[in-house]
């Protein structure tokens, strides 16, 4: 029953040294839990879509385009006049399906909300076998008065799930019949499918008006998901060598001068790996980061292995004051061996016992760990037997490395020695030690200067002027839905009448919209060029007022002059005046604002450049500022900018939905502050930041308890050395100098190793952004976090340095 | 030098009181070299750390240069103590990651004395015990008479008036015994006052004056012709 007898002794001891055991155990779990929360983090991000039946065989079609004169485009959507032809063309290809999103307003009581609709084709189901929660899908999902809706949505709209045969109506004015209730999708999926219905010529009909096509049969509308299933045997790599002759059999020529697979260039991507490796742009969810993921079990590994060293260090500490114990066990007869399994066994029982911590403390964290990542995580996974025993496993050798450690050499002690002088060997090296603590610092500082530099961006990005007064606007989408295009001015009329609004535009886009449309112009001044490419924003005469944009040079566009108005005749449009910004004016090759007024740049029409302003910031600060030209387009308008004053916003805002919804009772009112608008474009560098905040307190916590550790094992270490020194007249204060210095040394080495290193990392994150801070700043928060670093080491050894310097000297120099 | 009257010191756990020293009275004048003996546990060594101000008594006074600092704080005695007293101890004491002459300066270094003059002052006194040739060597390079002899030019340096010597032969053989014994014969001739613990008679006869302890009490009162 020896281990009885370890396991008493093992509790007891860690009983009496309640503070010290607290510490340790603490320390460790604090490491397991950071650890199970990062892996809970990776393994949701590395499973998204694994779950879908049969998903190594399916794949997305996505497009990179190659235009002419700017950036290559990785996109996930493509054309969706390819999908018939990729069926016909490759026989490995067994089923292809188109997916396009369209938002529209479904009526709910009087309302109509705006929702996302999926529009798919009818064999999409075939593809993805996802489960139901009710009614069965048709093998033709083909029927243009089907819907299909996933739980949420029936009880958001019908209040349960049991609604197989229930109507839903549309702003068009149709009926949609319910076929089939989907299960909520987990969040580990690449799409959104809320309320699926079949896509057909019947919503997406040729304009009869102008005679354009629908939009379905576009060769230039890229915004069509086209999924494949192939055969088990194929080998896409094979499939994905033929696609640029396919390219050049199917597609048009985007002009005279080039071919299809010049332009664009298609791919494969397995489902599976959507999330983290598909094309970044025009995607439904934002791509997940491998960057952040392999950061992440960095981080999760550094913490690991600090909280496994401070474990290993503090236990090694305590045990060289157990000398006498052992030496009393080994002349009652133990056994080295007994000695290495008793401290084993101690080592065990405090690891598991931190590990049952650390579960804890998951589970208490982890709801607040989850609006943290912004997704939902499970404890679930955990509760697998695979993934406890793994656990398990790590915990044991958590112990073992720790525990041997001390086990070997206190073990290897010579009773009589110990005993007769009372002196224990020294155990362990003092360097060994330093250099744990220097290197637990490195990391520290890194992740404190992460930090600040992240939040300093974030506020740089938030704060910078952006070359227009942000405040105290309010936009309002869904213009150019059907039912609001035709009414628009009367809608911005009847708002301006309203007092608090002061200002009003319509434009094509806003600040912090995505997607904005290119030309190219190949005429400029008068001489051919190579197509300079120019974004493309349509304002009105109002724009520059409601925005607070003073012009550069030339004049604003005119309300009293027809043409400074886009003017369509017969679908063509005809000549007109425009305005362009600054970086327009050098990409056109002007020498000065003023050099422009006056010139005529052609694609198809000609505009006249009758006004320069200055670059605004559209976009986050990670891009550059586009060359743009300004035109006065109706067709274009999709946003309504309002400019209110400050005040009463919560009756402002009501004031405009009474007239928005006496005007549109069928499309749902989406108002949203400019500024906040702007401002979730930093979401996911603010999510990081928290995180990296987070990481660098836990590393700091942990790091400052194992500096606790080495200074107490330090001070007892050199308790007779400080015994003299107290008789020989140094002071109390003296000998906290001393030792608080000590501490110091590995803190400013840590400090030496940990600037040039966060410079570099940081000074590289910096460079994703066009418009960033200096970067000389990073300097000044390496001081300051070198600085915070050396505090958190002196608060930590202060109190036990006071105590072995308060403490009376004779005790130490008594007996050796 | 020192007068010590009605000194008791007590210590005391949760249950048990013991005394380790009961109204003690004792006088030593200055110059004087006094032996303190008695059997283990009889209150020696808890005597000399009050009279080296490292222990305070329960009650009582202690006149030291005619000051009670019976009531000191641990600050201010810490001021007296590194102005006027030497200590030497059985076991020497020397701090085994710094050298000789390191281990001496040591007493001079929190007494702002510049650096130079330090070094000067310590180079003196290695002289003085004769261990000048050993002054770059570790304590671990020396005999154990050797160190007893680095400590007590620790315990001189600073021209301390008083030494005190917890039982300073306790670990050394006869021959390097008698010869610290010497060194602090001379130092005691030369001016210091020497308190020393010892076990030893024939060490104990240095002294003038022997002082007989048991449990707490001075038992005997001897003085030499």
């Amino acid at each position: 029953m020896k281990l009885a007898n370890y396991m008493i002794s093992a509790s007891r001891n860690l009983y009496k040294h309640k503070l010290f055991s607290a510490i340790n155990i603490l320390g460790l779990a604090i490491g397991f839990a950071t650890c199970i929360l990062i892996m809970l983090f990776i393994k949701d991000e590395l499973s998204f879509d694994s779950w879908i039946p049969d998903s190594e065989n399916i794949y997305r079609v996505e497009l990179t385009s190659f235009p002419p004169g700017t950036r290559t485009f990785e996109l996930a959507a493509t054309m969706g006049p390819f999908k018939p032809f990729i069926e016909q063309d490759f026989s490995e290809v067994e089923l292809a399906s188109r997916l396009r999103y369209e938002k529209r307003n479904v009526r709910l009581g009087d309302d109509y909300i705006a929702e996302q609709i999926a529009f798919v084709d009818s064999n999409f189901f075939q593809i993805f076998d996802l489960p139901l929660a009710q009614g069965i899908v048709d093998q033709s999902f083909d029927d243009p008065a089907e819907v299909i809706l996933s739980e949420k949505m029936a009880i958001k709209y019908f209040g349960e799930i049991n609604v197989v045969g229930d109507s839903l109506t549309l702003s068009n004015g149709r009926d949609y019949r319910v076929s089939a209730v989907l299960k909520d999708l987990p969040h580990t999926t690449h799409f959104d499918l809320n309320l699926v219905i079949p896509l057909s010529y019947s919503e997406f009909p040729k304009d009869e008006e102008s005679g354009d096509q629908s939009i379905l049969d576009d060769w230039f509308n890229i915004g069509t998901y086209i999924y494949v299933k192939v055969d088990r045997s194929a080998n896409p790599v094979n499939l994905v060598s033929q696609f640029p002759a396919f390219l050049d059999r199917r597609a048009p020529r985007p002009n005279d001068r080039v071919i299809p697979s010049e332009r664009w260039q298609l791919n494969l991507m397995p489902l599976e790996d959507i999330h983290l490796k598909g094309a970044p742009e025009a995607r439904i969810k934002p791509k997940g980061s491998m960057t952040t993921i392999m950061s992440f079990a960095l981080i999760a590994l550094m913490i690991l292995i600090i909280a496994c060293f401070n474990f290993m260090n503090l236990s090694t500490a305590r045990a060289s004051l157990r000398a006498k114990e052992v030496a009393l066990r080994k002349v009652l007869g133990a056994a080295r061996k007994d000695i290495i399994v008793q401290f084993l066994t101690e080592a065990a029982l405090m690891a598991f016992t931190a590990f049952l911590i650390a579960l804890v403390i998951v589970e208490v964290s982890l709801p607040y760990y989850s609006i943290l990542i912004n997704k939902i995580l499970g404890i679930g996974v955990l509760h697998s037997p695979v993934m406890m025993g793994l656990l398990v496993i790590l915990t044991f050798f958590v112990a073992l490395g720790a525990g041997a450690h001390p086990a070997f050499i206190m073990s290897s002690f010579h009773p009589s020695r110990i005993l007769t002088t009372g002196k224990s060997e020294s155990v362990g090296s003092i360097k060994f030690r330093t250099a744990l603590v220097i290197i637990q610092f490195t990391i520290c500082i890194s992740l404190i200067v992460t930090t600040l530099v992240v939040y300093t961006q974030l506020e740089y990005s938030l704060d910078r002027d952006a070359g227009y007064n942000k405040e105290n606007l309010i936009v309002l989408d869904s213009i150019n839905d059907p039912l609001v295009i035709g009414q628009s001015q009367v809608l911005k009329n009847r708002l301006l009448a309203l007092p608090n609004v002061s200002q009003a535009t319509l434009t094509s886009s806003v600040p912090a919209d995505r997607l904005v449309p290119i030309l190219g112009f190949g005429n400029v001044g008068g001489q051919s060029v190579d197509p300079i490419l120019l974004r493309v924003q349509s304002i009105d005469h109002d724009y520059l007022s409601t925005y607070g944009i003073n012009m550069v040079a030339g004049r604003n566009l005119s309300r009293n002059r027809g043409d400074d108005v886009a003017v369509y005749y017969d679908e063509d449009m005809k000549d007109s005046n425009i305005l362009i910004n600054q970086s327009a004016v050098s990409k056109l090759g002007f020498k000065s604002p003023q050099d422009a007024i006056g010139k005529r740049i052609i694609d198809e029409v000609a505009f006249t450049i009758v006004g320069v302003i200055p670059d605004i910031h559209l976009q986050t600060t990670r891009e550059e500022i586009n060359p743009t030209f300004y035109y006065i387009d109706q067709k274009f308008y999709n946003k309504l900018t309002l400019k209110i004053s400050s005040g009463n916003m919560e009756r402002t805002i009501a004031d405009i939905k009474e007239i928005w919804i006496d005007l549109f009772p069928q499309v749902s009112f989406n108002p949203q502050f400019l500024d906040e608008k702007i401002a979730a474009q930093y979401k996911s560098d603010q999510d990081q930041g928290q995180l990296f905040l987070l990481f660098a307190g836990l590393a700091v916590i942990i790091s400052s308890l194992g500096l606790y550790g080495l200074a107490s094992f330090t001070a007892d270490r050199r308790i007779k050395e400080i015994g003299i020194r107290k008789v020989m007249g140094a002071t109390v204060f003296d000998v906290v100098k001393l030792l608080v210095w000590q501490f110091s040394k590995p803190v400013m080495i840590a400090n030496l190793i940990a600037w040039p290193l966060s410079f570099y990392i940081m000074s590289r994150w910096l460079e994703n952004f066009s418009y960033r801070i200096d970067k000389l700043t990073i300097i000044g928060f390496c001081f300051a976090a070198g600085g915070v670093a050396l505090l958190i080491a002196w608060v930590t050894v202060a109190g036990n340095s006071i105590r072995v310097a308060k403490s009376n000297p004779i005790k130490a120099l008594r007996y050796e | 030098m020192l007068k010590l009257q009605d000194l008791t010191k007590a210590y005391r756990t949760d249950e048990v009181e013991t005394v380790a020293l009961n109204n003690v009275n004792i006088e030593i004048e200055h110059g004087e070299f006094v032996a303190i003996m008695g059997p283990s546990g009889c209150g020696k060594s808890t005597l000399l750390n009050i009279i080296g101000m490292l222990d305070t008594p329960t009650s009582g006074h202690y006149f030291f240069q005619d000051e009670d600092v019976a009531g000191y704080s641990e600050a201010q005695l810490g001021v007296i103590r590194k102005q006027h007293i030497g200590f030497i101890f059985q076991s020497f004491n020397l701090i085994d990651e710094l050298s000789v002459a390191e281990n001496i300066e040591l007493a001079l270094l929190y007494h702002d004395i510049p650096a130079s003059e330090r070094k000067e002052r310590v180079a003196a006194v290695m002289d003085k015990v004769g261990i000048a040739h050993r002054a770059k060597h570790m304590p671990s390079q020396l005999s154990g008479g050797q160190q007893q002899r680095v400590a007590v030019a620790r315990a001189v340096v600073g021209n301390q008036s008083m030494i005190l010597a917890d039982e300073p032969t306790g670990n050394l053989d006869t021959a390097h015994g008698q010869e610290v014994m010497e060194m602090l014969q001379q130092l005691n001739e030369e001016g210091t006052t020497i308190v020393m613990v010892t076990h030893s008679p024939s060490h104990a006869d240095y002294a003038r004056r022997t002082i007989n302890l048991l449990d707490g009490h001075v038992v005997t009162e001897s003085m030499r012709a």
